[in-house]
C-alpha cells in the first residue's frame, strides 16, 4: 500500500469511533513518513554472555577465566588485533566488513543490577528509577503525534519497552494472530467518553490498536519464504514487510530469548548466535534489496552480560556490561570503547564504560530526530557518535 | 519518573486492612459480590450471586475461604476427585504437558473451592517454572500439586516444596550444581523472586553464599527418558560455613528457606503477591500500603509468613471491598476463560476443553510455560493485540458450534433467566469489572438478540476484559 492510500484509509477509520487519536493525527499529519528513519531494536533475552560473542581472544585473564568456554584465538571472526566475534556470526562479521556494523563496547549503567526483571526494566524503560510505567520507545511514541505507535513482533505480551503513557504499543506475531474471525469484534470506548488514565481508556486504546492491525495486516504481501522454527528471522521478516508496506511506525521491537546460559553454555549459546546472525543479514539483505537500508538502524542489547568466570556446569551466571550491535548502512562501522578491563572487574564482571542512557541519546537525537531529555528524564553526559557524516 | 497511579487509598494505610462493614464501608450489594468472586475466585453464576447477596458478607467470604461443597455444575467434591484422579493416572501413563495442562484446566473450570485454584495458579505465576525447557511432565505435575496441596500454607512449607521439586531443580539448574563452582541461577532466583522480591534485601554475596546453601541436588539416575527425579545428596553439597543475609553457619537448604522466611522483606514480597493478586495489577503497589499488609502477616514468632492470614486480611479487608479497586485488574486469559464457564454456568454441555486451552495459548498464557523466570507480567502486558483479538475469536469460535445456543438458553433458564436480554444484564454485572449497563447487548440489524450474539457483544467491550 502506498502512502497516499495509507492515509485515505487513515482518514476514513478516523470518521469511526474506531480509530485511536494517534491515527486521526496519523492522518492530518502534513510532513511525509514515507522516507523518515526507522529505529529496530534486538532484544537478547536472558543476559547474553557479551565476552564470547565480542570476544578479547588476546587476553590471557579471559582464557585462564574459562577453561572449557573460552573460544581460541585461531577461531574467532576478528575485528582487529584484539578483539573478534563469535565465530558462530560469519553474517555480522561480513556487515563489519561492508563498513555495517558499530560495535559498542562495555555498555551498562552504575551500580548494575544482576536480576533479569530488574536490568531488563531498566534498559526498557531507559532509566534507573523504580517502578517505570511506559518504556523510553513508548514515550518516543507519546511525542509523536504524526508516527504510529512503537510495534511489537513477537510472542508475549507486549513489552515495557514500548508501551507508553498515553500511546498503546502495537503488537503482533504474524497476520493470523492479528486476524479477527467472522463474528469476532472489539468495540472500544470513544476516547472522548474515557478518562484517559483509566484502566477502561487503556483496554480501549489497545482494542483500537488490534483492530487497526487487523485492518492494516491484509495488505500485507506474504511471507518472504517459510520462517518457521527460526522465531527471529520471521519476526523480522514481519518488521521488513511493515516497513515495506509503509507502517508508520518509527519504532519496531523484537526478542530472541535463549541467552540465560547457566550450565551447557557452549552449544546453546552458538546455536542462539548463529541464529541471530543469520536473521540480522537476511533482514538487512532484503532492506538493501527494496532500497529501504539507509532508512533503517538495528539495534542489538541485552539486559546484562556474564560473569567473566565460568562456573562448574560449563556456564556462566549473570554478570554486568556488555557489548551493544548497532548495524546498517548509514552506520560508520567501527567500534567505540575498548576491549573490557578483565584485570579490573566489577566483582567478577566486565565493568562498564559507556551508558547506555548516552547511547539511547544519540539514537535519539541523530536518529529520530527528537530531543531524548524529556524521553530519558536526564541530560546526555557523553554523545556517541554513531552514524557516517 | 512520576508514576500515574490515583491514590486509591489516600487515608491510613493501616485503615485499608481493617475488615469490611456494610454500615461504615457502603452496603452488601451484588457489585461487592460480583468483585468478590471475580478476583478471589473466578466468577460466580447468576444463583450464587443472589445467594451471597442475601446471606450477608460474613458467609460470602467464609464460604469463599473454606470451599463449597459441591461445583458450579453440582458436581460434589469427592466426585471430582475422582475424576481429577483418573485424569492424573492417565497423564502419568502417558506424559505430556498438554494432557497435564488439560488436568488442571478441568479442575479450574470444575471445583467447588475457586480460591484454592486462585491460588495454585498465583503459586504457579511466582515459581514460574518453564515446563518446555525440561520437557518433564511429571515433574510439572507434580509442581501443580504441591501448588495445590499448600496454596494456603505458611510461605516455607512452600519454599522447601520449591527447591526439593524436579521441575524447579531442572528449570533452574540447581540439579548438579558442583561444590567448586556452584550454579547461581537457582540461588539468585530464591533471594530475589521467591523469597524477598527486593534488590536492597540481599546482595551478591547472598547470592553466592545462596547458590553455595544450594549445592547437592542430583538426578536421582534414570528411572524413564522422559522423568528424572532429583534427590539431595549430602555427600555432594558445600556443608561449609557461610554467611547469608548476616547469619554465619554451615547452611543448607533447609537453612536458607528458614533465614530468608523470617527477614521483613520475606513479608513484603507477599504482600505484593497478595496486592497485584486481589487488588491491582495495574497500579504499582504502595509501600505504606504494603508494609501495613506485611506487618500484619507475619507468624506470631516471627520466623514465617502466613499464607492463610494473608489472604483472610485482603478478602475480608474494607480495601478489598471498595469501590475504586473495582476493575483495576485485567483479567488474565485464565480468569477470561474461566470466568466465561463459571459465570454462565456453562454445562451442559460445557465447551470443549481443548478448544479452551489452544485459545489460552493464543492469548498468551500457555500453562506450565510462563514466558520468564518472573512468570507473566500480567496487567497492560495482557492487552496484546494478537491477545485481545484470541479473546473475541474464541467466542466467535464457539458461537459457530450448533449446540451453543441451546447450551447458552439451558445455562440461563437454569439461573432462572429466560430471555437472552435479561441473561445479558446479569453477566454485564458478573462477568465485566467496572460497571457496563449501558453497553448491555442489544439485538443487531433488527434482529432479535440471541444469546450467542449477546455473548459476543458482551466479551467485545473494554470492561469485559477487566476484573
Amino acid at each position: 500500500m502506498d502512502r497516499r492510500r495509507f492515509l485515505s484509509l487513515a482518514a476514513g477509520l478516523a470518521t469511526t469511533t474506531q480509530a485511536p487519536g494517534i491515527w486521526r493525527s496519523a492522518a492530518r499529519a502534513a510532513e511525509p513518513l514515507a522516507d523518515s528513519t526507522i529505529l529496530v531494536v534486538v532484544e537478547l533475552n536472558g543476559g547474553n554472555d557479551g565476552l564470547n560473542t565480542v570476544v578479547p581472544y588476546r587476553n590471557d585473564t579471559y582464557h585462564r577465566a574459562r577453561p572449557t568456554l573460552s573460544i581460541a584465538p585461531e577461531k574467532v571472526l576478528k575485528l582487529d588485533d584484539s578483539l573478534g566475534l563469535h565465530p558462530a556470526m560469519k553474517e555480522v562479521h561480513t556487515l563489519w566488513e561492508k563498513d555495517s556494523l558499530r560495535v559498542v563496547m562495555n555498555v551498562g549503567y552504575p551500580q548494575a543490577s544482576r536480576s533479569h526483571s530488574r536490568s531488563m526494566e531498566v534498559w526498557q524503560s531507559g532509566s534507573t528509577d523504580v517502578g517505570p510505567v511506559a518504556g523510553w520507545l513508548g514515550r518516543f511514541s507519546d511525542q509523536s503525534s504524526s508516527s504510529a505507535p512503537a510495534c511489537f513482533v513477537g510472542t508475549g505480551g507486549p513489552p515495557l519497552a514500548v508501551r507508553g503513557r498515553r500511546v498503546a504499543p502495537l503488537a503482533l506475531l504474524d497476520r493470523s494472530s492479528v486476524t479477527l474471525q467472522p463474528g469476532a469484534q472489539l468495540s472500544p470506548r470513544p476516547e472522548d467518553t474515557t478518562v484517559p488514565d483509566s484502566p477502561v481508556a487503556k483496554v480501549s486504546r489497545a482494542m483500537a490498536s488490534a483492530n487497526l492491525l487487523n485492518q492494516r495486516v491484509r495488505a500485507l504481501p506474504a511471507a518472504s519464504a517459510r520462517e518457521e522454527g527460526d522465531a527471529l528471522r520471521s519476526q523480522l521478516d514481519m518488521v521488513f514487510r511493515l516497513i515495506a508496506t509503509d507502517v508508520e511506525t518509527r519504532v519496531f521491537y523484537t526478542s530472541l530469548g535463549g541467552f540465560d546460559t547457566h550450565a551447557g553454555q557452549q552449544y546453546a549459546h552458538q546455536s542462539q548466535l548463529g541464529a541471530l546472525a543469520k536473521a540480522l543479514a537476511k533482514f538487512q539483505n532484503d532492506l538493501e534489496r527494496s532500497r529501504l537500508d539507509e532508512r533503517v538502524l538495528v539495534l542489538v542489547f541485552s539486559e546484562f552480560g556474564r560473569r567473566l568466570e565460568e562456573n562448574g556446569t560449563k556456564g556462566t551466571d549473570h554478570g554486568a556490561a556488555a557489548p551493544v550491535l548497532l548495524l546498517g548502512s548509514a552506520v560508520a562501522g567501527g567500534r567505540i570503547g575498548g576491549p573490557p578491563e578483565l584485570d579490573q572487574t566489577d566483582s567478577g564482571d566486565v565493568p562498564f564504560e559507556i551508558d547506555f542512557r548516552d547511547l539511547y541519546a544519540s539514537v535519539l537525537t541523530d536518529w529520530l530526530h527528537v530531543d531524548p531529555t524529556p524521553i530519558l528524564g536526564r541530560a546526555t553526559n557523553q554523545p556517541i557518535s554513531i552514524f557516517k557524516t | 519518573m512520576p508514576t500515574e497511579d490515583k491514590d486509591l487509598w489516600p487515608g491510613d494505610p493501616n485503615l485499608a486492612w481493617q475488615a469490611y462493614e456494610p454500615g461504615r464501608d457502603g452496603p452488601w450489594d451484588l457489585a461487592r459480590v460480583a468483585h468478590l468472586h471475580r478476583r478471589a475466585g473466578f466468577g460466580a453464576t447468576w444463583k450464587q450471586l443472589q445467594r451471597d447477596v442475601e446471606r450477608g458478607h460474613e458467609e460470602a467470604i467464609e464460604r469463599l475461604l473454606k470451599g463449597n461443597s459441591e461445583g458450579p455444575d453440582g458436581r460434589s467434591q469427592a466426585n471430582l476427585d475422582e475424576i481429577v484422579q483418573v485424569m492424573t493416572e492417565s497423564a502419568r501413563r502417558d506424559p505430556t504437558l498438554a494432557r497435564v495442562r488439560l488436568v488442571w484446566l478441568f479442575r479450574l473450570l470444575h471445583s467447588p473451592h475457586p480460591l484454592q485454584e486462585r491460588m495454585t495458579l498465583v503459586w504457579h505465576g511466582h515459581y514460574a517454572t518453564g515446563g518446555s525447557k525440561f520437557n518433564d511432565a511429571i515433574a510439572m505435575l507434580d509442581q501443580i500439586e504441591q501448588f495445590h496441596q499448600r496454596w494456603n500454607m505458611p510461605i516455607s512449607r512452600m519454599h522447601q516444596a520449591m527447591l526439593d521439586s524436579t521441575a524447579m531443580q531442572q528449570w533452574l539448574d540447581g540439579v548438579n550444581s558442583p561444590r567448586e563452582r556452584p550454579n547461581e541461577n537457582l540461588g539468585r532466583e530464591f533471594l530475589e523472586l521467591f523469597a524477598l522480591g527486593e534488590e536492597v534485601a540481599f546482595d551478591e554475596a547472598d547470592v553466592r553464599a545462596a547458590a553455595r546453601a544450594l549445592t547437592g541436588y542430583r538426578e536421582m539416575g534414570t528411572t524413564s527418558f522422559f522423568h528424572r527425579p532429583i534427590v539431595f545428596d549430602a555427600t555432594r553439597h558445600d556443608d561449609g560455613v557461610k554467611t547469608l543475609l548476616g547469619e554465619t553457619g554451615p547452611w543448607g537448604p533447609r537453612d536458607l528457606v528458614r533465614i530468608a522466611s523470617k527477614q521483613p522483606a520475606a513479608a513484603r514480597c507477599i504482600a505484593r503477591r497478595l496486592f497485584l493478586t486481589f487488588i491491582s495489577d495495574l497500579d504499582p503497589p504502595p509501600v505504606p500500603l504494603i508494609d501495613a499488609l506485611a506487618s500484619r502477616i507475619r507468624t506470631p514468632d516471627g520466623a514465617d509468613v502466613d499464607v492463610a492470614k494473608g489472604l483472610e486480611i485482603v478478602l475480608r479487608s474494607r480495601f478489598f471491598h471498595s469501590p475504586t479497586v473495582r476493575g483495576r485488574k485485567v483479567k488474565s486469559p485464565v480468569d477470561f476463560v474461566v470466568g466465561l464457564v463459571r459465570s454462565i454456568g456453562w454445562y451442559d454441555p460445557r465447551p470443549d476443553a481443548p478448544l479452551l486451552d489452544h485459545a489460552l495459548i493464543h492469548m498468551g498464557q500457555t500453562l506450565l510455560d510462563p514466558p520468564t523466570v518472573a512468570g507473566w507480567p500480567g496487567g497492560e502486558a495482557w492487552l496484546g493485540a494478537p491477545f485481545l483479538i484470541a479473546r473475541v475469536n474464541l467466542v466467535a469460535r464457539l458461537s459457530t458450534v450448533n449446540s451453543t445456543e441451546e447450551s447458552l438458553r439451558r445455562a440461563a433458564g437454569a439461573q432462572g433467566l429466560s430471555s437472552p436480554e435479561a441473561w445479558a444484564n446479569s453477566l454485564v454485572l458478573s462477568f465485566s469489572g467496572p460497571s457496563a449497563r449501558e453497553n448491555a447487548p442489544r439485538p443487531a440489524h433488527g434482529d432479535p438478540l440471541t444469546y450467542s450474539e449477546a455473548l459476543r457483544q458482551l466479551i467485545s467491550i473494554p470492561e469485559a476484559q477487566l476484573a
